[in-house]
């Protein structure tokens, strides 16, 4: 009997056989292949040849290196401090009784998401475009300006404006999410506070906000590994060129470019694994950050 | 008498709900953040059907009548038919292959209790951490190495190994498949694929009709991948179409509105019809995450 | 269970069928297929009449667009995957391109591409060796400048619209920036002399004498440095327009007459000026400028692995140096060639309408005479696109002075090629 199940429980092995056959072939083995890269010097057409640290000692003094993740991190935190922020009322909002057309506006707040991220970028940038752009002819049309801005020279503008497109897409995911967390909270605690005199605003602080943390949490972090890696909207948006100033030049989109159309495999590798260790640290931070609040909130 | 009081009364609440003015200032606020939302697709379906002479001199608000002549100029070097053939091939198939597989796996690691089970099982939510661009070169090299550069199945095969769904499954698993049924379909005499095949997996649909809505988006959006993997126009899917009218066409806004608002029409008629799906798909995910 | 064997194997049958016939009729018919990839359009012409000639070649032509063109051949050429036996290279890659060991040496026989060479401009012989001197391309597009003008705008503020006086009026740049300012001011700021900077850039450009690096050194050629106190200067006293190239003011400019002068190449005249302003033929001239010029050009490549080198070579040769279809191009393409020969027979007959009867091809028979042949690198295009962006930025305010420009650039570069020796 005994040897019967154990003979069964090696059967697991047979399924979980095809998923790490094709993980170590297209998951591992890349990774690994970049890592070996990282430490040569390749340009696609000759064999590589080892350099040693020099891509990763080029990495550390490599100012646009550090200049993209500065542009990742602030189009990352510009969009999504509003994106967890705006969902939370919006969620709130739509959990209220007295809010009419509740599915329509769930759908319609959820939908940019589901659209490919590389039309919306083409998208914003037709807008967007200086001398033919809707944008600039609408502000004309108002007589609010009367030439038309040229926003794509604007880094600052730029960089928001990849920000914006991300928390448009976004925040209506976000949305969703914390309407699921709020169906778990029972409706009866609420509506017991609210009887006893205490104020929406009130319920929200003191109830509600505390019992969806896990929630907000889980999307923080979540969110760290997507924005770490935004690529598709800049790219689109600026036509793969990253420009003004190179403003909205993500990491990404420098691997990209260093490896795809500079050729400098190597080099690139070198980039992604520089770009994996700041997300770690960044993963790590917000994990011990976690931590240490329920700590203290359990002290 | 106090029949008629209650009745007032009620009325006056109904009334004061009504005029409630915080009310009305929350529904004007939604109202807009949804104006806000649809604005943009609604200029890329309207300046699609514009020469590009009206849309550099003016904003437009109404439809024109050049739709036509931009489709019949984008057909000439984009086939955005052939576009959509190709990205139904590459996600259909991703799929098909995140979710038996995925499944597969899940269900390994649910109900046998082999040597080596957990550690393997946390191996798997690890490579959840790691971000799909760290092999990027690496990956160019392998499919190249398997002469499968330029072919779909280079975007396709890597989703059988999808980390997400074996979580997501054995969540599943674990919290709606006893081990009676089983058992008894072991009784049965049914081999261990039989029974995953013919009794679990069904049994599963549930839960791989939500993971496959959300594979099937990520990978009908996903563009670096086939960006580095392929180079042929008529393997391009979608997301790359769009990209390329901005290398054919940079001049003719007319035409790069019509094919961006062609890439996601279908989008929104599908999102029409099913977004109560989609949307409670999204909610189990993170649910469950 | 009997029928759905039967079923089966009639459905095997079929499917075989069909296959066995789908082989048989290809192997029927047993044509040579020339695999050519094209960033332009203007591929489809040449390849028409080539097929007429051959009709026993079946050509294979993908075209791309320009923005990926590039870097799907370099991958290509990389994996020697699908490979195409002959490629179309624009001149701003081509020095990248050439120096790739996957091109057929085209300076050895059976080719001797020398003989083909010696009909041609020179800056065009120069463009088509790699640094050991060896042929590795041929161009077939002959790409000297001028200043395309508008004739109602030069007769309203020259009071000419005749070539060689208008060519007077803009024989330097002083001249064109005093013309600028006052057509602005006549005109309340509707009409400029130059539509953007870059026009500055590309007649200039020509007259550099030393490539962006030497010996693994940058090195700023004196011509592009002052380009940019040209382009500043231009910008200041507002006789630029600043239209984005290519842009959709750009273009409507020509239609509008907004803009006096647009240097460009030959070519500019059907795909620039024809295309986007058609309603205003008869209406242009073209007048020498203050240089000799050329922008932009298109080499024929060949993959040294191809199988098919015979028809890949007489495709190239076809295309460079075949006189009937030479001059058919060139008549009903209003296409000038590569090859001097034929360029200077047809100088006399070829008339444009467009730009009101005057003979273009001996105008840019002149010109081409004159182009001097600015050396190149395989880092020209990444280096070009860095300089334009910080010029862009010094020219509209973002880096305060020409020495933080200049300082700029070299980190940029410095920081994408380490290879090359940057002084700070």
């Amino acid at each position: 009997m005994f040897s019967k199940t154990l003979q069964k429980d090696n059967y697991g092995y047979l399924f979980i056989a095809p998923f790490f056959i094709i993980f170590l072939v297209f998951g591992l083995y890349p990774i690994l292949y970049s890592f070996y890269l990282s430490f040569t010097d390749w340009d696609g057409f000759t064999t590589p040849a080892s350099v040693g640290l020099e891509n990763y000692l080029r990495l550390f003094g490599d100012f646009f290196f550090w200049k993209t993740l500065f542009n990742t991190l602030a189009i990352w935190i510009v969009s999504v401090i509003p994106q967890l922020t705006v969902s939370l009322v919006l969620a709130v909002v739509l959990h209220e009784k007295f809010v009419k057309g509740k599915s329509i506006f769930r759908a319609v707040f959820f939908f940019p998401n589901i659209v490919t991220a590389a039309s919306l970028g083409l998208l914003v940038a037709l807008i967007f475009s200086w001398q033919a752009g809707s944008f600039n002819q609408f502000l004309m049309g108002l007589g609010i300006i009367n030439d038309p801005v040229h926003w794509t020279d604007k880094p600052y503008f730029m960089r928001g404006l990849v920000s914006s497109i991300l928390f448009w897409q976004y925040f209506g995911y976000s949305m969703i999410i914390y309407i699921a967390g709020l169906q778990g909270i029972s409706r009866d605690l609420l509506e017991a506070a609210e009887i006893d005199g205490a104020s929406k605003v009130r319920v929200f602080f003191s109830i509600t906000l505390p019992l969806l943390k896990p929630i907000i949490l889980f999307q923080v972090v979540t969110s760290i590994i997507g924005g770490m890696q935004i690529f598709d909207q800049p790219y689109t948006l600026t036509n793969g060129s990253g420009q003004p100033d190179n403003a909205t030049l993500t990491s990404v989109m420098y691997l990209y470019d260093t490896a795809f159309t500079r050729y400098q495999y190597g080099y690139g590798s070198a980039i992604a694994f520089g770009l994996f260790i700041v997300i770690v640290i960044f993963s790590i931070l917000s994990f011990t950050m976690m931590n240490m609040r329920t700590k203290n909130e359990q002290n | 008498m106090s029949q008629v009081k209650t009745e007032t009364i009620q009325q006056e609440k109904k009334i004061a709900k009504k005029v409630k003015p915080s009310h009305i200032i929350i529904h004007i606020l939604l109202i807009l953040l949804a104006l806000i939302c649809i604005v943009p697709f609604y200029i890329m379906i309207v300046y699609g059907t514009h020469t590009n002479a009206d849309i550099a001199s003016k904003f437009i608000i109404l439809p024109g009548q050049a739709l036509a002549d931009n489709y019949q100029y984008m057909t000439e070097n984009i086939n955005i038919w052939r576009g959509f053939l190709n990205s139904f091939i590459i996600a259909g198939c991703s799929t098909a292959l995140t979710l038996y597989f995925g499944a597969l796996n899940a269900y390994g690691f649910a109900k046998y209790k082999f040597r080596g089970n957990k550690v393997l099982f946390w191996f798997v939510l690890a490579t959840m951490m790691v971000p799909q661009q760290l092999g990027l070169v690496g990956t160019f090299r392998i499919m190249y190495m398997l002469n499968l550069l330029d072919t779909h199945l280079a975007l396709i095969l890597p989703a059988a190994a999808n980390a997400f769904a074996v979580f997501f499954v054995k969540q599943f698993i674990d919290g709606t498949i006893p081990n009676e049924v089983i058992e008894s379909a072991r009784v049965d005499g049914a081999g261990e694929f039989k029974t995953f095949n013919r009794i679990i997996l069904p049994m599963l649909a549930p839960a791989l009709a939500a993971l496959g809505i959300f594979a099937f988006i990520g990978s009908w959006n996903n563009f670096i991948g086939p960006l580095v993997l392929l180079f042929s126009n008529e393997k391009y899917p979608l997301p790359l179409l769009v990209q390329l009218l901005q290398g054919y066409y940079g001049t003719n806004y007319g035409v790069q509105y019509l094919g961006v608002a062609l890439s996601v029409l279908p989008i929104i008629i599908v999102f029409a019809i099913f977004s109560k799906r989609i949307i409670g798909s999204v909610a189990i995910g993170a649910v469950k995450g | 269970m009997t029928k759905k064997y039967a079923l089966f194997s009639f459905l095997t049958l079929l499917t075989l069928m069909v296959i066995l016939a789908g082989c048989s009729s290809s192997s029927a018919e047993e044509k040579k297929q020339l695999r050519i990839w094209t960033f332009t359009d203007e591929a489809n012409y040449a390849v028409e009449k080539f097929q007429e000639r051959h009709p026993e070649i079946d050509v294979d032509l993908l075209f791309i667009t320009n923005d990926n063109y590039v870097q799907k051949l370099i991958s290509v050429l990389q994996v020697e995957k699908n490979v195409p036996d002959v490629f179309f290279v624009e001149r701003s890659y081509w020095p990248q391109i050439r120096q790739i060991p996957r091109l057929e040496n085209l300076s050895q026989a059976p080719y001797n591409a020398g003989e083909i060479l010696e009909q041609q401009y020179p800056y065009i012989q120069e463009e088509e060796k790699d640094e050991d001197g060896v042929v590795r391309g041929l161009g077939y597009q002959g790409t000297p400048g001028g200043f395309f003008y508008r004739r109602d705008l030069t007769q309203e503020y020259l009071g000419t619209d005749d070539p060689e006086e208008v060519a007077q009026h803009i024989s330097s740049w002083d001249k064109i920036m005093d013309i600028g300012e006052r057509v602005l001011e006549e005109s309340d700021g509707q009409v400029h002399a130059l539509s953007n900077w870059n026009d500055i850039g590309t007649v200039e450009g020509s007259s550099i004498d030393e490539p962006w690096v030497v010996d693994e050194k940058l090195v700023i050629d004196p011509v592009r440095e002052n380009v940019v106190d040209l382009a500043k200067e231009a910008r200041e006293r507002r006789v630029i327009a600043d239209y984005d190239s290519w842009g959709p003011a750009w273009t409507a400019s020509m239609q509008q007459g907004t803009v006096m002068f647009y240097p460009q190449p030959t070519w500019g005249l059907p795909h620039i000026f024809e295309s986007n302003a058609p309603d205003t033929s008869g209406e242009w001239g073209l007048a020498h400028g203050p240089k000799a010029f050329s922008g932009g050009g298109t080499f024929l490549a060949m993959y040294n692995g191809s199988e098919n080198k015979d028809i890949a070579w007489e495709f190239m040769k076809f295309y460079t140096t075949d006189r009937d279809f030479l001059k058919d191009l060139a008549e009903s393409e209003q296409y000038f060639l590569s090859n001097q020969e034929i360029n200077i027979e047809l100088a006399d007959e070829l008339t444009s309408d467009f730009l009101g009867g005057q003979k273009y091809f001996e105008f840019f028979n002149e010109a081409g005479e004159e182009v001097p042949s600015a050396p190149q690198t395989p880092y020209d295009n990444d280096i070009n696109s860095i300089w334009d962006e910080k010029v862009n930025d010094y020219l509209n305010g973002r880096l305060q002075t020409k020495e933080d420009m200049i300082q700029a650039f070299k980190t940029e570069v410095g920081n994408y090629f380490p290879e090359i020796e940057v002084d700070e």
